[in-house]
């Protein structure tokens, strides 16, 4: 089945040079990421649904979702990319954890009513659990079905800490910092490796399209990427945070080929000095969260991150995106554009504005580009 | 808890252990935690700890006739499934004495209503963790207002995506930036220094 995108072979080959030049730190402009809204073809208020991604057939899945980029029109470094999603953090899901959609809501919950005991938690790669096989499916038919015209992404995996939380619960893992400490190192370290081992095995099929990859946050790499995390850490020291997350998450990126980690919120900016530590972490995604101000309030942490040697990449309005360009540089950013809260009228209207009319923006962050370095 | 039985078996009477020793430990801890230099885990250890040595104490001060220093409904309003928080400030209040109602994670404004007809208490606290369950907190506070109790409680609210905005927006009287500052909010409540 063919798909008609607003793309064609020979803006793939440019955002692939781009975004390749990006990683590598060979370009002094930053990317920008801007895109139509996909419109619901046959909106069906039940799409965001376990049932609709388990039970219907995967083809009829992807021709979903295929006319819903055809409508998408992309600019600046955005390209057409899918993957499949059950909620944030499946990984839980692969292993046996419970899976609970919320239509309500728009999520997934995946904590257990009660803590598992440890005795009974062996986190280990089961390749027969039914939301891995159906992660495999889904990702495989796009593949087979698309081929070289969509990228496509690692589903969202959550990271080791969070996945164990799932089966302790949150509350009930603070207190195991305390009292099973050699438990939750256990734990964490299997998880790890079934992680990657689920990571290794979806790469297998998204680098068949010869696209390069992404995951939830598009930034398109070369090779295997993923933006890791730990939620977790924003209610611990770090002190706590290198006795229990560090090794894992150094372990990660080792492993992979491009990542980045999402530190999310005030509270995870503790750990900072020990994630721009980490070598082989090519970059921080900064979000700010709900209540607080848009990225482009913190440029002293952005500084930090890109001084600290690391790539950056903000969720940010088109204003945010030419303040942080003005002011630190372009070099080394990737601003996915978006409107920032709160979603008052007049920046809604700024933002469909912009979709309309995106070459003026576009134009101002390239001439921020040029000879300035970040 | 160690400590508290031993103290006990010293003949030191349970309102001096509780108002010499296990208040003023976790007071201790709390500004740690406020300073940044303790956190969820370390507030959580030192309240478990805390409210074990309570737990033992409480018999005792039932028949000393000692009440509690005041009284909290505490709850996570309806939709939001999140009850760290909400746990951490029960144990907080407990922890200086009060006597907490908690009526769970995703409580009805009928709930919270029922515990306040109920228990009578001086302080009512709502979480949230979610910004789509924000708006539960006002349906709560307007629900405790169309009841007719409104005047009778004072009404915290706390959570990730609360602000002070927010929170004088829907009429709350305190905003808990965390635990600790609800457990002074109320203590001021109950006038208690």
């Amino acid at each position: 089945m063919d798909i008609e995108l607003h793309f064609d072979e020979g803006r793939w080959l440019k955002v692939e040079k781009d975004w390749s030049a990006w990683w590598a730190g060979e370009t002094d402009r930053s990317m920008v990421m801007l895109q139509t809204l996909d419109t619901l073809v046959n909106a069906d208020p039940s799409e965001f649904s376990i049932d609709f991604l388990q039970h219907k057939p995967s083809a009829e899945v992807i021709q979903y979702y295929g006319a819903r980029l055809e409508t998408v029109e992309f600019y600046g470094d955005a390209f057409p990319k899918w993957l499949p999603y059950t909620g944030p953090g499946i990984v839980s899901g692969f292993l046996g954890g419970p899976v609970k959609p919320s239509i309500e809501h728009r999520t997934v919950w995946f904590q257990v009513e009660k803590p598992v005991p440890y005795d009974e938690l062996h986190l280990n790669y089961d390749p027969d659990n039914i939301w891995w096989r159906r992660i495999l499916e889904l990702t495989g038919t796009a593949a087979d079905t698309w081929g070289d015209k969509v990228a496509l992404g690692y589903t969202d995996m959550g990271g080791p800490v969070d996945n164990l939380a799932s089966f302790r619960t949150t509350d009930r893992l603070l207190y195991d910092l305390y009292d099973y400490p050699d438990e939750v190192t256990r734990c964490t370290g299997d998880l790890t490796q079934a992680w990657l081992r689920y990571h290794d095995e979806i790469s297998r099929i998204v680098m068949r399209t010869g696209r390069g990859t992404l995951c939830w946050t598009p930034l398109l790499s070369p090779g295997r990427m993923y933006m890791l995390q730990c939620d977790f850490s924003a209610m611990i020291s770090p002190k706590m945070f290198e006795k229990f997350v560090l090794h894992d998450l150094t372990v990660m990126c080792d492993h992979l080929d491009y990542t980045f980690y999402h530190l999310d919120g005030p509270d995870a900016i503790r750990h900072l000095d020990i994630l721009l530590s980490i070598k082989s972490l090519r970059g921080i995604q900064w979000i700010p969260g709900s209540g607080n101000p848009g990225p482009s309030q913190w440029l002293p942490l952005l500084k930090k991150i890109r001084e600290g040697g690391k790539l950056c990449q903000v969720y940010v309005n088109a204003k945010g995106a030419l303040a942080i360009a003005r002011e630190l540089g372009c070099s080394g950013f990737a601003f996915y554009i978006l409107p920032e809260e709160p979603y008052t009228d007049t920046e809604l209207n700024e933002y469909f504005d912009l979709l309309a009319n995106p070459g003026d923006f576009l134009n101002a962050i390239l001439s921020e580009s040029k000879g300035k370095r970040g | 808890m160690t400590m508290v039985i031993k103290l006990l078996e010293e003949g030191k009477a349970p309102e001096v252990i509780l108002n010499e020793a296990l208040i003023p430990a976790l007071d201790e801890v709390g500004e740690l935690y406020q300073k940044g230099e303790y956190f969820l885990p370390e507030m959580l250890i030192a309240s478990r700890a805390a409210q074990r040595g309570i737990d033992i104490l409480r018999p005792k001060l039932i028949e000393k006739g000692i009440k509690a220093t005041g009284k909290a409904v505490m709850g996570t309003v309806k939709g939001d499934m999140h009850d760290l928080g909400k746990n951490l400030v029960v144990m907080t209040l407990e922890g200086a004495g009060f006597e907490v109602i908690d009526v769970g994670a995703n409580a009805s404004p009928d709930k919270f209503i029922k515990a306040i007809r109920e228990h009578k208490p001086q302080v009512v606290g709502l979480s949230a963790l979610l910004s789509t369950t924000m708006p539960s907190m006002k349906e709560t506070i307007d629900t405790i207002k169309k009841a007719g109790l409104r005047d009778n409680v004072k009404i915290i609210v706390g959570g990730a995506p609360i602000t002070q905005k927010f929170a004088d927006e829907i009429g709350a009287d305190f905003y808990g930036t965390d635990a600790v500052a609800g457990k002074d909010f109320a203590r001021s409540v109950v006038a208690v220094p």
